[in-house]
């Protein structure tokens, strides 16, 4: 596509067009709330906010503070998330260099996966209570499935040629697995550990809305019964900024095991 | 047993599929699943109110179809949800596909949205719910938006890299041919981000199905969520599986059906 | 019909902290009107830049490029570029295709019928009108975007290596239709190759340029002798073998080979390789 040159400021006038838009919308914000054009019982200014973030950071609200809350909903999340991994991606695996494995659980699976995760949280309270091991329970679940799939699937796309350059040097069939279909497989087992994270976050926040003791999502659940939509708005903002940090660090970690990787 | 591993190796990815020769193991694993349910729930091993069986929950399914529950009957409760799944994601399509797709073409536009789209995207759709409440009560309003959280970023995300896919080469020779930007837009970029746009619709569509059970768990007086929420309060395990059942057949079969409709437009698009 | 003017023309493209990369270095030469002008060079010498610029896909960084008096601004049909990997739209069959630029021009479905159906003749296209080109083998591939190209009628064909995917046979068989195409409706060409053979076989006049930066080493004249020798009239089995078509082709090859030529000078200088210095 055709490129002007002389244009150098690109490199700055893009990041600059970002940050205007933001600011922008800030701006558009305060001054809806200021000019009382939005209920400011329903929606929230800035200052409103504001204080919210005080009160969660300082005296707490809804059983903790801002710390309280994070780590509670942290643990669950790494929890659920960590038997996902250990559970999903090994299977995976299994179905994908078994034939017969994958034949047998296979049916299973198919009509188990339609069902959203977020539907078994009923079920789950009503076979282990409002407390954390049916959290766990439904994260593990929505975990599960996108590692499963993912990891099956990168088994089952290693390219064949380098299978066969491994038979061809007389490696074994654990040999061939290990040093050949895990990492060949690693790309796409990241892919579905981060759709795991994601989904284990997404699945927490949902459960603890439904009903918890602890964490963000219940400080979600009680400021909207107060109606308190500066704290709705500030423990969203922190559901944000979580779920980025978490996938973030995954990303490190996938970029550390891969270092053959170019992108 | 070494070549086990090169016959699958050597076969293309397919998904979910196994050869013929496989069957029975599927069905062992079939009958082994409703067997061993069978068998746990009627062991006395659990409580009825914790692990009922198939039978119970089959039984309990076709009493939901005749006698309501919560205030309506299963099919109602099925539309209801199905409407604002509907609505919900059509939305999320019509805004979310040509943003997309203006996004990948113009670069200031992408520049302009991306932050402000990425700082957003983040939020798990179902923590808009207290705002939903607020803003709608249990009214329809509430749902929807749930439902467009979840259902917009594929929609975009998907449309914008349709829109990058479509090889640089193809606009260029459309432009060297004097079409106008219209045109482009209209005759080359969308068939050539059509495959990406259906992944997206796809995704999307998953994505706001599940929110929309989210949604219903919470902020609303009907619809397929709002059965199971009921169902536990009520210690009413065979309709909370019963319901799942339900919830299950339903997304499946808006899988399928969009799945069709992708092969659809594939064929349309080039004539295979 | 327009002829090719590139006056004075430098392309350079900035590298955020190393040096610049100079694509074109001052590069002056003129396609006259109807002139068939082949640019042979070594990857990377720029030419594709060349024709880019003329094409309006690209803009100089100093310097002008003119097409027929008037500045190059943006593509547009009255340039149509031929492009290697033939650009047709997958989603659209051979007929709309090629009639996709009448069509952007406004007109009627009715009105395209006639050149349409034309060129699908005159390119041999007949029976493959409805087919989606992942159909057609390479070389009707190139037929159609050849077709969808001259039936606009442009001042000027611009063409990126035409036919460099396709196989040899394919090949020989396009240059003879291209030649049998010239004849029968002249216009300015503008022809990138790497093929030497074909240059000059094709052209009146082959530019060759020299690597990066790319500077045009010496131009060859070629139209004198095809028509002295009537390379037209003769098979083109016949004329490659010719001792006049072997020995300018050698020439050039010679002259793409020798690292030397108007930079000997320096390269015996600073026998070091640099990243080139801008004069």
């Amino acid at each position: 596509m055709a490129e002007r040159p002389h244009t150098r400021g690109v490199g700055v006038r893009r990041p600059l067009l970002g940050i205007t838009s933001v600011v922008g919308l800030f701006l558009l914000w305060c001054l809806l709330t200021i000019t009382g054009v939005v209920d400011p019982a329903r929606f929230p200014g800035p200052s409103d906010v504001w204080h919210a973030a005080l009160q969660l950071s300082g005296p707490g609200y809804a059983g903790g503070t801002l710390f309280w809350q994070i780590w509670y909903s942290s643990r669950l999340v790494a929890l659920g998330f960590l038997f996902a991994a250990t559970t999903g991606v090994p299977l995976g695996v299994l179905m994908g260099v078994n034939p017969r494995a994958e034949a047998f659980i296979n049916p299973t699976f198919l009509l188990v996966r339609p069902i959203p995760p977020l539907a078994w949280i009923p079920l789950a309270i009503l076979w282990f209570g409002l407390g954390d091991i049916a959290k766990i329970f439904v994260i593990w679940f929505a975990a599960f499935v996108p590692a499963l799939i993912n990891s099956y699937t990168g088994v089952r796309t290693v390219d064949p040629t380098l299978i066969a350059a491994a038979r061809v040097h007389g490696a074994s069939r654990l040999q061939i697995l290990f040093e050949v279909m895990v990492p060949g497989a690693l790309p796409l087992v990241f892919t579905g550990l981060r759709l795991s994270l994601q989904a284990s976050w997404t699945t927490l926040v949902a459960a603890e809305l439904v009903g918890a003791f602890f964490g963000l999502g219940r400080v979600l659940i009680i400021a909207a019964q107060d109606i308190y939509p500066g704290m709705i708005a500030y423990a969203m903002a922190w559901v944000a900024v979580l779920g980025a940090a978490m996938t973030a660090a995954l990303a490190v970690v996938e970029k550390r095991s891969m270092p053959w990787r170019t992108t | 047993m070494a070549h086990d591993l090169t016959l699958s190796a050597n076969t293309r990815p397919r998904r979910w599929s196994a050869p013929l020769a496989l069957w029975p193991y599927s069905l062992a694993g079939f009958v082994a699943l409703f067997a061993f349910w069978f068998a746990v729930a009627h062991s006395g091993l659990m409580p009825a109110r914790v692990l009922p069986g198939p039978d119970a929950v089959v039984a309990a399914f076709f009493r939901l179809i005749r006698e309501p529950f919560a205030g309506f009957t299963l099919q109602q409760h099925l539309l209801s949800s199905t409407i604002r799944f509907a609505f919900g994601f059509l939305i999320a399509a019509a805004v979310g596909v040509p943003l997309g797709l203006l996004m990948g073409r113009f670069r200031w536009v992408d520049d302009i949205v991306s932050l402000v789209f990425e700082a957003l995207r983040f939020v798990a759709p179902i923590a808009w719910v207290p705002f939903a409440a607020l803003w709608f009560g249990t009214g329809i309003g509430g749902p929807i938006l749930i439902i467009f959280s979840g259902a917009f970023p594929p929609c975009v995300i998907n449309a914008y890299r349709g829109a990058r896919l479509v090889e640089p080469r193809l606009i260029e020779a459309a432009q060297t041919l004097g079409a106008s930007q219209w045109r482009i837009i209209t005759e080359i970029l969308i068939p050539g981000a059509v495959p990406a746009i259906i992944a997206g619709l796809r995704i999307g569509a998953g994505l706001g199905w599940q929110s929309l059970i989210g949604a219903e768990l919470i902020v609303v007086s009907s619809g397929i969520g709002y059965v199971i929420v009921q169902g536990q309060s009520n210690l009413a395990t065979p309709i909370v599986m019963a319901g799942m059942v339900a919830i299950g057949i339903v997304g499946f079969v808006i899988d399928v059906l969009l799945r069709a409709f992708e092969h659809w437009v594939l064929r349309k698009r080039s004539g295979a | 019909m327009s002829a090719i003017s590139f006056l004075d023309v430098v392309r350079s493209f900035d590298r955020v902290g190393d040096r610049p990369i100079v694509a074109l270095d001052r590069i002056s030469l003129t396609v006259a009107e109807r002139e068939f002008v082949a640019i042979v060079g070594p990857s990377g010498c720029g030419k594709t830049t060349l024709l880019r610029l003329a094409a309006g896909l690209d803009f100089p960084t100093t310097g002008r490029v003119l097409v027929g008096e008037r500045e190059v601004r943006a593509p547009g049909p009255d340039r149509a570029v031929v492009f290697q990997q033939f650009a047709l739209f997958p989603w659209k069959t051979v007929r709309e295709n090629i009639g996709f630029g009448l069509k952007c021009r406004g007109m009627s479905a009715r009105d395209r019928e006639v050149p349409v159906e034309h060129y699908i003749e005159v390119m041999g296209l007949g029976g493959h009108e409805d087919s989606y080109p992942h159909q057609l083998s390479g070389g009707m591939q190139q037929r159609v975007a050849i077709a969808r190209s001259y039936v606009l009628e442009p001042d000027v064909l611009l063409m990126d290596e035409p036919f460099g995917s396709l196989d040899a046979q394919t090949r020989i068989e396009m240059q003879e239709e291209l030649i049998r195409l010239a004849r029968f409706s002249p216009r300015t060409v503008l022809f990138i190759t790497h093929s030497v053979e074909e240059a000059v076989y094709l052209a009146d006049r082959v530019v060759v340029m020299s690597r990066r930066p790319g500077r045009i080493r010496e131009v060859v004249e070629v139209a004198g002798l095809r028509r002295d020798e009537a390379w037209q009239d003769r098979p083109i089995e016949e004329v490659l073998d010719r001792e006049s078509f072997i020995h300018l082709r050698s020439y050039i090859w010679k002259l793409l080979r020798d690292r030397q030529g108007d930079h000997g000078a320096i390269d015996q200088l600073e026998p070091k390789r640099t990243v080139s210095s801008v004069r």
